[in-house]
């Protein structure tokens, strides 16, 4: 995720409606995807986004600087994104990826990210966060308000979770 | 290095991290001669590139929706309510379900702004535009309400009170139970059926009236590419006792469009026994009982409004959707989906009629090869495969006439209505009435012969002339004539018959099957062998099967001088109730019900503490099941000289049950499929049979097996991993990607 111009940051700061819309459209794609992947529903994405973006500029006045802008902004769409599972009080059935045509093995692709969906929450958002989005371990550990060496070894167990899981449908797809 | 410091140290490096130049030679040496992290290595990199491909669903361009939101609140200096969003619509909208939602292609985006300088912002022209923006907003909004109260299948999302899921089951039994009439019509749209034919549209209207009353109109709208292609109109028509339908002969989907006979086809039944399995009403069209029965494949989506009527979208797998697509599929020839495949299904939150249904594939590898073996295009997870929207509801008095069966050539069921005060008369036993009824009402009372009959069948239209079911008889008198050839009548029935005393309320029935007993009758009545025992209330035991899709439960127990099997969708506790209220229900199973005698061994039932202390080897249970699974039945079983064990595990929702079998052995029998391949479960090599569902392998000297149909490799190996015998230290921690419940 890339960092937003310090002017546009800066203008956002002190109020410029303006300059906080240039932050939307940096971030927004980003945010409903993030939220996509906690919440698994494309309805309930849409409203996470927008609701991070309500908070965010509700309370962008308490944004140090301490973390980047986009791990801050993680962090309450993440917040936003249980707040709205706790709502529905079902468990989120998980929208399939559609099957992208155009790249090599699109069904070994959509097994991966049924994969991910079924890894424990706390193993598929710090995968999610640094293999997805690219997150470094630190910007990860601020979204998830969890230590760097937390990040470190959920990412290793969730490698070894997923690479099993490919190496298992591979079998059964030469079987 | 050892392998567990190295694959983390790897891990680290491929997201960024660094280390000491000696440390990272060392990893590198490591890597280069370990195969296990070599194979780590290549693992990690293939999840990397997979991940990382960008991903092809649209996200929607929320900007404006968002800056409206947050310049209403800065303006108003309050929040907005939650539920409150801004967008605007216009009557195209209204045929797509989600008319809340902003659609991309509809928000032309707009182009970068400079930053602006430091100094107070510009609200005034902001408060301007969007203040006329609020008044576009409202007036759209305003057409979509008066538009979607006409009768177009506008549905409209909306915050509203949640619907649990493991709610839905009751509440649809209990609208089942409710229902008395029902008329809907639905607009059908169908997509890939044929390379020649990529959509097709029907119009499907349907009537019910309790308590077996049915019908349905398909009529078929395509405009097919030449004359030969064999149209779907259809119809079925149910009134009681008769049962007619007609629509297109069978023909395969891949024989289009050179089916080998294109002309309607008439089928028509007569003495139907009451709901028939055989000449069965698809009353999941009305309240999909059977679609909803087990909660644990249901997730509720959201709430809104179908038809202006508040509704819920819950979302379950094709396989168990099945009974609600039963109604199209009495005739003609539709597309096939795979079980996996998800069914939205929007629910009338007052009387639970299905309004609005879709399918869309599932992404899986193996539907996408399932579907290339179907001669299916590609089929994005997106889009919809399959369409039935309801476009009117009416719940009044069907019109006249409306249910009358065509005359004409018929085959016969053999079922004779007769009055239950007869029914001694007929039968020569006194039947067995249950003392309650879940508050259901006495329906039809019928005689009608064993499935294998001992001599010719008595019943034709000639013989029971008079009978004609118009559904005129008042409740409580099945319609025929009782004062037809009695004794005439009495002398036809062979020895071999079995009265049916049905019960219903609504779509709710009940229906108790007796035959004659000596007691020893080899085979349960109307369950399997392996059905679960069950105490009745009162005292005395009964065998129960979990209904299926296709039919409800059964349950079946011993009464004396009669066998009696009750088949109902009633709940389980209140069909033990039922039985419970026959007095001379308070006896055991018989034993040969359960216990069965070949040539070659024999099966007997046990408790599970029995056969443990029957077998030489420990028995062993699974920890971690699917939803909703228990054990139901242990085995004994006895085949050339070697004794093992069965354990049935079901559900009382009817899913597919599984089965765990033991027995000593030093390795796997010969293969019985052409096609199979090695596993490993926990420390051996086992062999798991895609054909048949079935995963085995051999572990101290003990042969397993473990199936289940439609149970994929990764559900047994869950379930196997799982496996504990009594003292056995507890299973470690569940692997987070693994699910005893994935199919």
């Amino acid at each position: 995720m890339q960092d937003p111009d310090p002017r546009t940051l800066s203008g956002a700061l002190q109020g410029d409606l303006g300059a906080f819309e240039d932050l939307v459209r940096l971030y927004q794609v980003e945010v409903w995807r993030y939220a996509y992947h906690l919440t698994g529903n494309r309805a309930t994405a849409e409203d996470v986004t927008q609701e991070t973006f309500l908070r965010a500029f509700r309370f962008l006045g308490s944004f140090r600087g301490e973390a980047k802008f986009s791990s801050w902004l993680l962090r309450i769409a993440r917040n936003c994104s249980m707040d709205a599972l706790r709502r529905s009080r079902d468990i989120p059935t998980p929208e399939r990826a559609p099957i992208v045509a155009t790249t090599p093995d699109p069904s070994l692709r959509a097994e991966l990210l049924s994969a991910v969906r079924a890894l424990s929450s706390g193993h598929r958002e710090p995968f999610v966060l640094v293999e997805v989005f690219g997150l470094s371990y630190q910007e990860a550990a601020d979204v998830l308000q969890v230590r760097v060496g937390t990040v470190k070894s959920r990412m290793h167990r969730a490698r070894q979770v997923l690479i099993r899981h490919l190496t298992d449908e591979e079998a059964v797809d030469e079987a | 290095m050892r392998c567990e410091r190295a694959e983390l140290a790897w891990s680290e490096r491929m997201d960024g991290g660094r280390s000491a130049v000696a440390l990272a030679e060392a990893l590198d040496a490591h890597v280069e001669t370990c195969p296990a992290c070599a194979a780590f290595a290549d693992g990690a990199q293939r999840v990397r590139e997979l991940a990382r491909i960008t991903v092809a669903e649209p996200v929607p361009d929320l900007v404006g929706p968002i800056m409206q939101r947050i310049s209403l609140e800065e303006g108003r200096g309050r929040a907005r309510p939650a539920r409150w969003r801004l967008r605007a619509v216009d009557a195209a909208d209204i045929a797509r379900p989600e008319t809340i939602r902003t659609d991309p292609a509809r928000t032309a985006p707009r182009p970068a702004r400079e930053p602006a300088p430091s100094r107070a912002p510009r609200r005034r022209p902001r408060r301007r535009r969007e203040a006329f923006q609020l008044g576009t907003a409202l007036i759209a909004g305003a057409l979509v309400g008066s538009l979607v109260t006409g009768t177009g299948p506008g549905v409209v999302t909306q915050s509203g009170r949640p619907v649990p899921a493991a709610a839905i089951p009751n509440r649809v039994v209990q609208a089942a139970a409710a229902v008395r009439t029902f008329h809907a019509t639905y607009a059908v749209t169908e997509w890939h059926f044929r390379p020649a034919v990529p959509v097709r549209r029907f119009t499907a209207n349907v009537w019910f009236e309790a308590p077996e009353r049915f019908r349905l109109d398909l009529a078929d709208h395509t405009a097919y590419p030449a004359k030969g292609w064999a149209g779907n109109d259809a119809s079925l028509v149910v009134n009681g006792s008769r049962w007619y339908r007609s629509g297109p002969g069978p023909c395969p989907m891949s024989a289009y469009p050179s089916c080998p006979d294109v002309a309607t086809q008439v089928q028509r039944v007569d003495h139907r026994a009451p709901f028939s399995a055989g000449a069965a009403v698809p009353t999941d069209a009305v309240v999909p009982v059977q679609a909803l029965a087990d909660s644990s494949a249901l997730h509720v989506l959201r709430t809104g409004r179908v038809l202006d009527r508040p509704a819920v979208e819950v979302e379950l797998p094709y396989a168990r959707a099945r009974p609600l697509f039963s109604l199209l599929h009495e005739a003609g020839a539709w597309r096939p989906f795979h079980p996996r495949d998800r069914v939205h299904l929007w629910l009338d939150r007052a009387g639970w009629f299905p309004l609005r249904y879709v399918v869309l594939p599932d992404p899986s590898p193996a539907r996408a090869r399932w579907a290339a073996r179907q001669g299916l295009p590609f089929e994005p997870a997106s889009s919809e495969i399959f369409e039935a929207s309801a476009t009117a509801l009416d719940l009044g008095t069907p019109r006249p006439g409306l249910f009358a069966v065509p005359r004409g050539p018929s085959t016969s069921e053999g079922a004779t209505s007769v009055l239950l005060r007869d029914l001694d008369t007929h039968w020569d036993l006194a039947p067995v009435i249950p003392e309650r009824t879940a508050g259901l009402d006495l329906y039809r009372v019928v005689v009608a012969p064993d499935p294998a009959p001992q001599g010719r069948l008595p019943f034709t239209d000639e013989a029971v002339a008079g009978s004609a079911d118009a559904g005129g008889a008042p409740r409580g008198q099945p319609p025929g004539n009782s004062d037809g050839p009695r004794a005439g009548f009495h002398a036809l029935v062979p020895p071999s018959t079995h009265a049916v005393i049905s019960y219903s309320r609504g779509l709710t029935y009940l229906n108790l099957r007796e035959r004659r007993s000596t007691g020893k009758e080899p085979e349960a009545f109307g369950v399997s062998s392996t059905a679960e025992e069950v105490r009745l209330p009162g005292g005395g035991s009964a065998l129960f099967d979990a209904g299926t899709g296709s039919g409800g439960h059964h349950l079946a127990f011993h009464a004396g001088r009669v066998d009696v099997s009750i088949e109902s969708n009633l709940a389980k506790k209140d069909l033990l109730e039922v039985a419970g209220s026959v007095a001379a229900s308070r006896r055991e199973v018989p034993r040969t019900w359960v216990d069965q005698r070949s040539h070659g061994g024999s099966t007997t039932r046990v408790s599970l503490d029995e056969a443990r202390s029957e077998v030489p080897f420990a028995i062993p249970l699974p920890e971690a099941l699917p939803a909703g699974y228990r054990l139901t039945a242990v085995e004994r079983v006895d085949v050339a000289g070697v004794r093992g064990v069965t354990l049935y595990f079901a559900t009382e929702t009817g899913s597919t049950g599984l089965r765990l079998h033991l027995e000593p052995a030093s390795g796997l029998p010969a293969a019985s499929s052409a096609r199979q391949y090695s596993v490993r479960v926990g420390g051996a090599t086992g062999r798991f049979t895609p054909s048949r569902n079935l995963l085995e392998w051999v572990a101290d000297g003990v042969y397993v097996s473990l199936d289940g149909a439609g149970r994929g490799l990764s559900s047994l190996l869950s379930i196997a991993a799982s496996l504990r015998s009594p003292g056995e230290a507890p299973a470690p921690p569940a692997d987070p990607a693994r699910d005893p419940g994935d199919g």
